[in-house]
């Protein structure tokens, strides 16, 4: 994808332009979404229940109330999530130093809504932790100083292939765009030849933004999150949908989900459930 | 079946006993160059008898005893004379003089047919030289491949995309030869510019449908592209100035009138003049492209003669972080031989090896680099036996060798490596045919054939067991077999009749029909819009089944006008088309082992009208083509398992392309092009998660929309010097506007959230060409 992208850029030379216009589109059926995103950090922990909405309806998602949702450890543990607010956002409101995720654990999420009950669940895979952060000075093409590169630097493990997710941030603001999704196998992008290597170059500089580079003072997060093989699919199909333009896009096509509706005539779901490691560095650009 | 097929065969051919009879035969070439002429026609004005060159200018007749006239014609060329006296057997070296722009006079009145109402082939445009260079062009560069874009039933993804897509075929099922050798990637810069130096291709033909027993291998048509010989008289210079690249091509004789040369040279430089208007993110950036055509023939004696031809060229794109670089070569040797004047034998040898190469990555120490190759090596005898006036026989052998290099990729981090090397695989691919023309009466033409095609796929190598499972998501690997060398781990076979027939209504008119099956063994496998110069070709396997088509086609031929100058024809086809491969969601196809697992089979059907008209001689020259066609397919899990419309599939594809000669020193030509936007995938709602806005469409349907329609309008001018005897060197301008009125066509329209603000999402439209491109070019020849 990202080959993709650069190819379009350099065929902007044959004047190639992009302009937004307006197009009619008849609205899909409702779904549920499920936005289930929990990790082994200490305290609350949230799973937003949403319904889609038409392709260019830019208002808030509207928040799918009234549900029960409970998580279910292979241990046997429960944790049952609420949404105090009614805002669709239903939280495990733990202690401040009990975790939910354990690694090694496999976890599953029962929700019941409107007379329907939904299913998914997902493993806790460990994570290397992040050994360093460094920064070496960026220098641009006529030869100057611009910023700082950042790169972090974590191994992965033997044998197994293994999953990641790495989310960064500037100033703990976390880099959201599209583009800046960054996931990894085996510490590589997009074949498992690496296992057991440190991480290679493009992911460990895959933390910085060519255009706008960190500069002296700025702070650098970076968290390492351990996925499923099915999730590390789920945003490659994601990122692929949410970026798929240009001369070679691929077919469009509905990104997958791993909610299913076991009982109910509901609507029918969308989304991912994932439990994580994490592990987290940070440092100061100079 | 088969057997009864061939005793018709041989008993159509065996009673030929009458008269007593003598053959003409001989060549038919250009006197300025000593080229041989392809696909003239020979017709013998008392009999009404004709017959055409073939590939290298060769014919032959029988005719009983007595005295005839023969007119050679072919469009482009002044039509010559040669009476013979026809008493013991004749050879004849005939001449035939290209026409100047201007209107010549025809000398000879006989009311002829032109070629497409006299020849039995159908679905066919062969294509001078001299006319793609009249086209106004991007960037003022003639090409061959945007020049079939242009024909009816022949059509593309998009601007600047590799390939064209002919009768609702993909990319990969055309059989695209050059001096028949194989091109695996026919583009240049993505698909701005063919491979195909204009200055050193002497023919090009198009045949979409009743393709002769000869070829296979491929589905949907045979592009076949003749290269000069070079000149036999002289030596000469030719090339041209432009903005994008520089061509030089040098012919001349090794020994006069019976060997010579063409080397031919083509460079890019966009990278060097666009230098300036790149981010600085870009600076660094390399891409250009350069060709290397060449070619060598000698006529050793009057029965041999032997061809060497070369090909090289090579795209390189990329940063010094990060680049990737592919290319073309191929080498042939072809040995014509007359048996005696009655069998013409060709052996083509040829080598080809398409490569690429991915480098990511700076250093050694930390980098990512990959490289793939495809090598054929064949060998093809084929032979034609001029038997008697009625019949002509062809027959012929075909075998290639495949070697796929699916890759080795080394992976280095922190001066840490590995290797994967994907296995290579091997297979051998032959094709057996035999056929007859034959001509029935003197109003009916009957060409029938059968290629008998087999397919091994052998060892050394690997081969993979797939469990079932859910149609659209990866089938599990159940287990691999290592194969030893020389193993046959599958096999295919295919009988594929052709069969072509024609007949002349009056003299001006005549009706054709033909069918056609075809096998494919050797597949492009795409999931882009348009391919991109990574896609992986792969060959046949245990999994992968060969392609298969059938065509049928049938079509009305026309000439209108005095001298029968306009040729009119309407054809409708229906194509069926077996084991098309599609991909699973997120397909992974670069660098995967487990890659066939992510495949879908499925079929295809397509099916249209189309209508084209031609001028070739006189003052304004040019073609008009409709086509009305739908193009589908259906595989199990796309589009909920029903049929969807093809990303190439246009409703209304239109073309007109004119060129005017003003005055002796001025032309002017213009194209103009509609087609029906082409179909895309458009979501109608979105969620989020983790903040990500994400796209979806109600029952995941495949290309449930169109995109805008495409139009376009090309002007250009060319000056040419006075016209003075014994000029030695000859210079000409040429002006052209490429966009004319600056349309903003849509190559796709796509759906994301607004860059600046996340919460939104938006349509957009992108084009390729958004505006008007003028040029300038200079072409010369010394």
């Amino acid at each position: 994808m990202k080959i993709a992208l650069y190819i379009s850029a350099i065929l902007l030379f044959f004047t190639s332009c992009e302009k937004v216009i307006s197009v009619d589109l008849s609205e899909g059926k409702k779904q549920l979404v499920v936005d289930g995103f929990l990790t082994n950090e200490a305290g609350p922990q949230t799973i937003h229940l949403s319904v889609t909405q038409p392709y260019f309806d830019n208002t808030t998602p509207p928040p799918a109330i009234g549900a029960v949702l409970k998580v279910i450890s292979s241990q046997g543990d429960t944790f049952s999530f609420v949404d105090n607010n009614n805002i669709g956002a239903y939280t495990w409101p733990g202690n401040p130093t009990d975790t939910l995720c354990k690694t090694g654990l496999s976890y599953t999420l029962n929700i019941s809504y409107l007379g329907s009950n939904y299913t998914s669940s997902s493993k806790v895979n460990p994570v290397p932790p992040v050994d360093s952060l460094t920064f070496t000075p960026n220098i641009d093409v006529s030869g100057k100083q611009n910023g700082y590169v950042a790169q972090f630097f974590a191994t992965d493990f033997k044998k197994q292939d293994d999953y990641y997710w790495v989310k960064y941030y500037r100033n703990d603001t976390l880099f959201s765009d599209p583009s800046s999704l960054l996931v990894s196998i085996n510490g590589a992008i997009f074949a498992p030849g690496a296992d057991g290597f440190q991480f290679i170059v493009p992911v460990r500089a895959g933390i910085n933004k060519r255009s706008n580079p960190y500069l002296l003072g700025q702070t650098v997060k970076v968290e390492v999150l351990s996925i499923t093989a099915d999730t590390w699919q789920f945003f490659g199909e994601a990122q692929t949908q949410m970026t798929n333009g240009g001369l070679f896009a691929t077919p469009p096509a509905n990104v997958s989900t791993n909610i299913s509706k076991i009982s109910g005539d509901g609507i029918s779901p969308i989304g991912w459930f994932c439990t994580s490691a994490l592990s987290r560095k940070s440092a100061v650009a100079q | 079946m088969r057997k009864t097929l061939l005793s018709f065969f041989l008993l159509s051919t065996l009673f030929s006993f009458a008269q007593e009879k003598f053959t003409v035969s001989g060549y038919v070439r250009s006197p300025e160059d000593g080229e041989e002429i392809i696909g003239a026609s020979i017709q013998v004005q008392e009999t009404g008898a004709s017959i055409t060159t073939n590939d290298y200018g060769f014919f032959s007749i029988s005719l009983p005893k007595g005295s005839y006239t023969l007119i050679f014609s072919i469009s482009g060329f002044a039509d010559a004379e040669q009476k013979v006296e026809l008493m013991q057997d004749i050879k004849l070296k005939v001449d035939m003089q290209r026409k100047a722009t201007k209107v010549e006079e025809i000398k000879i009145t006989v009311k002829r047919k032109t070629d497409n109402v006299k020849k039995i082939d159908m679905s066919t445009i062969q294509l001078d030289i001299k006319a793609i260079q009249k086209m106004p062009a991007l960037l003022g560069e003639p090409d061959v491949i945007r020049s079939i874009q242009t024909l009816p039933g022949v059509s593309t993804v998009g601007e600047g995309a590799t390939g064209f897509n002919v009768r609702g075929g993909n990319i990969d099922q055309n059989l695209i030869l050059l001096d028949e050798a194989p091109v695996f990637n026919s583009s240049h810069l993505f698909g701005f510019f063919s491979v195909f130096n204009p200055d050193a291709v002497k023919s090009v033909k198009l045949v979409k449908g009743g393709i002769s027993s000869q070829y296979g291998g491929r589905l949907s048509s045979l592009l076949d592209v003749r290269m000069k010989d070079g000149n036999k008289k002289k030596f000469q210079a030719s090339g041209g100035l432009g903005l994008i690249f520089s061509r030089l091509a040098i012919e001349g004789p090794i020994i006069k009138n019976k060997a010579s040369f063409i080397v031919a040279a083509r460079r890019s430089y966009i990278d060097v003049l666009a230098k300036p208007f790149l981010p600085t993110s870009l600076k660094d950036a390399k891409f250009y492209f350069y060709d290397l055509t060449a070619k060598a023939n000698w006529e050793i004696n009057e029965k041999n003669k032997i061809y060497l031809s070369a090909y090289m060229g090579r795209d390189v794109f990329g940063t010094s972080a990060f680049g990737f670089n592919w290319g073309n070569a191929t080498t042939t040797l072809r040995w014509n031989h007359l048996f005696n004047e009655k069998m013409f034998m060709n052996m083509t040898t040829y080598y080809s090896n398409y490569d690429y190469r991915l480098d990511a990555g700076a250093t050694d120490a930390n980098g990512f680099h990959w490289n793939s190759n495809i090598i054929n090596y064949a060998v093809k005898p084929e032979v034609t036996y001029y038997l008697n006036t009625k019949n002509t026989l062809k027959f012929g052998l075909q075998s290639t060798l495949h070697n796929i290099k699916p890759g080795t990729a080394t992976f280095s981090s922190s001066g840490q490596s590995s290797t994967i090397t994907l296995a290579d695989k091997y297979a051998l691919e032959s094709g057996l045919y035999l056929e007859n023309e034959q001509k029935i009466g003197t109003k009916l033409i009957v060409n029938y054939g059968l290629r008998y095609s087999g397919y091994l796929f052998l060892g050394p190598g690997k081969s993979y067991n797939y469990g079932d499972t859910t149609a659209g998501i990866a089938k599990p690997l159940e287990g691999t077999t290592d194969h030893k060398n020389g193993d046959l781990i599958t096999s295919y076979f295919n009988p594929e009749p052709r069969l072509s027939v024609k007949y002349d209504i009056n003299d001006k008119s005549s009706i054709k029909a033909s069918y056609n099956r075809m096998a494919q063994y050797i597949h492009l496998l795409s999931n882009t819009a348009a391919s991109t110069p990574l896609d992986m070709w792969t060959i046949s396997t245990n999994n992968i089944k060969p392609q298969l088509a059938d065509q049928a086609a049938m079509g009305y031929f026309r000439n209108f006008g005095e001298k029968h100058v306009i040729e009119v024809s309407a054809e409708v086809y229906y194509k069926w088309m077996q084991n098309q491969l599609d991909y699973i969601k997120n397909a992974s196809l670069l660098l995967n082992e487990k890659f066939e697992g992510d495949l879908l089979g499925g079929n295809g059907r397509s099916y249209g009208l189309e209508l084209y008209a031609k001028k070739s001689e006189g003052r304004f020259t040019g073609w008009a083509s409709y086509t009305l066609s739908r193009s589908e397919r259906k595989v199990a899990s796309i589009n909920q398992s029903n049929w969807y419309p093809t990303r190439y599939d246009k409703t209304h594809n239109f073309n007109l392309i004119l060129a005017y000669a003003l005055t002796k020193r001025i032309d002017v030509a213009a194209n103009f092009v509609y087609s029906t936007g082409v179909p895309s995938t458009f979501p109608n709602s979105r969620y989020v998660v983790q903040g990500y806005i994400i796209p979806n469409t109600e029952n995941d349907a495949r290309n449930n929309f169109r995109v805008t329609p495409y139009h376009r309008l090309d002007l250009s001018v060319t000056l040419k010097p006075k016209v003075k005897e014994n000029r030695k060197f000859y210079g000409e301008w040429v002006f052209s506007v490429y966009n004319v009125y600056a349309r903003e066509n849509a190559f796709t329209i796509y759906f994301q959230a607004d860059p600046n603000d996340a919460t939104k999402t938006q349509a957009i439209r992108y084009t390729i060409i958004g505006t008007a491109i003028p040029s300038v070019s200079y072409n010369f020849n010394f």
